[in-house]
């Protein structure tokens, strides 16, 4: 099932309907049939697998916490935890070894093995408690809206809104369906618009001109960011229609004015969940090593993050290239907060300097990303400084049929930017205490929104082009 | 919070955290000290490892949510 497709919202929309007549007692049990339906729609074999991990994972939890204390509970921990790794390795690296065949890859395997990872190191440490009811917990690990591209929930956020008093359904729908419509806009009018133009520039690394190169250079990043945190909004749109609320994955990434402030912003749901639970543990274990402890922890960290992405050699270097900036921001990092000190007049000198140089080193890595090979990659780098030569010409080729309507997608991201400031601030909700005519003008152009959205969907039918995130 | 405890711990922060007139309560957190990061934590921690002759697990260090915490957790090692 495609998540542009009218099945899927028709999916939502009865899924939604059951899970909000049901008495409260048996939502999780709806949430759970249906997740599953989803899941098989993509593949049953791999559903079974996904049902026998849970299982295991619940009662291991439990084990791990009835015997806390006893040396049974960090071998348990570390047993499964290891197989859990193993089983997301083990996949990602046969889709390596085995580039040209397709191979199946469990939909959701990199978000649901870190759900469980996460919950089972929670129950050994003693910050949250085993769940007791298998029902609900698989609920938690199968929940269909976060399968395709996170987030990484935690448990202790997710079950206790299952327990949680009451669930309005008015306040919430309007602001779930808010967020799916942003987040098809982002996908459907700024990314794929986005793509045609970064798409031309990888067609025409030798052009001559550095134009196609600069624009796929520059727009990349953009076009990445709005088809994500689309897909996020979507994932967050569709829970909020459950009255589920999940957390925020982006948090405006290119206002960051140094990389460590980056990497804080973007895809936060995995880059709290590997501070937690990777970077933590090993900077405790590095703590007497001095600045090596702290190199290596952050350079493990920072390829963990690439390696989660496949293991291909574009990855590594993304790695490599964030690793090294990374490194050289937290050595400064004091020093910096000093020299800002002494000079507050420079601050924001230094803050919009520090935010292009991010962005540029945000481009650079992503180059690798979006790459075919190692060698595009290279040779759009080198083709940067190709100068302009027929300037005129350039343009008029990228912008030429079919990518003469994509150049909306910069204003349309400009707005994209507007509603998420937004909604940072003030929530998507509609404001208490407006006159009754506002809100139900609002609610209705949200509907007729949703009816257009899907009417747009029956007539795309046909090549759409996939949620990057969603082959992680 | 025991007071001699509050005492050492207050220097540590202070000195940690760049912050002269930082004061402590219980219930503050990484949110209310904006040089508290994940970076600064693993110092402070170290600090007051050194300050107090003693050796947290990862698993104490994960489970604390407040200075109160710490506070108890040093107590705690040291009777």
């Amino acid at each position: 099932m495609q998540l542009s497709s009218v099945e899927f919202l028709l999916f939502v929309a009865l899924s939604v309907v059951a899970f909000r007549l049901a008495p409260r007692r048996w939502r999780p049990d709806v949430l759970l049939v249906a997740s599953y339906i989803f899941y098989c729609t993509w593949n049953p074999g791999m559903a079974v697998a996904l049902l026998a991990i849970t299982v295991i994972c619940y009662y291991a939890a439990l084990y791990i916490e009835s015997s806390r204390g006893r040396p049974l509970a960090p071998r348990l921990t570390l047993v499964v935890v290891a197989a859990l790794i193993l089983y997301i390795v083990a996949f990602k690296a046969r889709a390596m070894l085995y580039p040209g065949v397709s191979l199946a890859i469990p939909l959701g395997i990199s978000y649901y093995t870190f759900r469980l990872i996460s919950y089972l190191l929670d129950v050994y440490w003693g910050t949250v408690p085993a769940e007791r009811s298998l029902v609900p917990f698989a609920a938690y690990v199968a929940f269909f809206p976060q399968m395709m591209a996170g987030p990484i929930e935690r448990a202790s956020s997710f079950l206790p809104q299952f327990e949680a008093e009451g669930n309005p359904w008015r306040g919430k729908t309007f602001e779930g369906a808010t967020c799916i419509l942003l987040g098809f806009f982002k996908k459907f009018v700024v990314a794929d618009n986005l793509a045609l133009i970064v798409d031309y520039g990888y067609r025409h690394l030798d052009s001559g001109s550095s134009l196609p190169n600069i624009l796929s250079f520059y727009l990349y990043p953009l076009q990445l960011y709005a088809d994500f945190s689309g897909l996020a909004d979507i994932a967050l749109g569709i829970g909020l229609l459950f009255g589920l609320k999940g957390p925020e994955n982006f948090n405006a990434p290119f206002s960051a004015s140094s990389i460590s402030e980056y990497w804080r912003r973007w895809h936060m749901t995995l880059t709290s969940w590997l501070r937690d639970y990777v970077f933590m543990p090993l900077r405790m274990a590095t703590r007497h090593w001095g600045t090596a402890g702290l190199v290596v922890s952050v350079v493990a960290n920072m390829m963990l993050i690439a390696l989660w992405h496949g293991f291909t050699l574009g990855f590594i270097v993304f790695g490599l290239v964030n690793a090294t900036f990374l490194v050289v921001d937290v050595l400064t990092s004091t020093r910096r907060q000093k020299f800002w000190r002494r000079h507050p007049g420079l601050l924001t000198a230094g803050t919009v300097v520090g935010m292009l140089a991010t962005y540029h080193i945000v481009s650079l890595s992503e180059t690798f990303f979006r790459a075919p090979s190692f060698a595009d990659a290279a040779h759009l780098l080198d083709g940067l400084a190709a100068g302009f030569g027929d300037l005129g010409g350039a343009f008029a080729a990228v912008t030429a049929p079919p990518n003469h309507h994509a150049w909306v997608a910069l204003p349309a991201y400009v707005l994209t930017e507007i509603a998420d400031a937004v909604r940072r601030k003030k929530g998507m909700s509609l404001p208490a205490g407006i006159p009754r005519w506002v809100q139900w003008s609002a609610v209705t152009c949200v509907a007729v929104a949703c009816v257009f959205m899907s009417l747009l969907f029956l007539a795309r039918q046909t090549g759409t082009n996939p949620f990057v995130y969603a082959n992680f | 919070m025991d007071e001699a405890i509050q005492h050492r711990l207050t220097d540590i922060f202070r000195t940690v955290f760049d912050e002269s007139d930082l004061q402590l309560t219980r219930d503050m957190t990484a949110a209310d000290v904006p040089a508290w990061d994940s970076l600064s934590h693993i110092t402070l921690i170290v600090a007051v490892e050194r300050e107090f002759g003693i050796r947290f697990t990862t698993a104490e260090v994960a489970a604390l949510m407040n200075v109160g915490d710490l506070a108890d957790l040093v107590q705690k090692k040291l009777s």
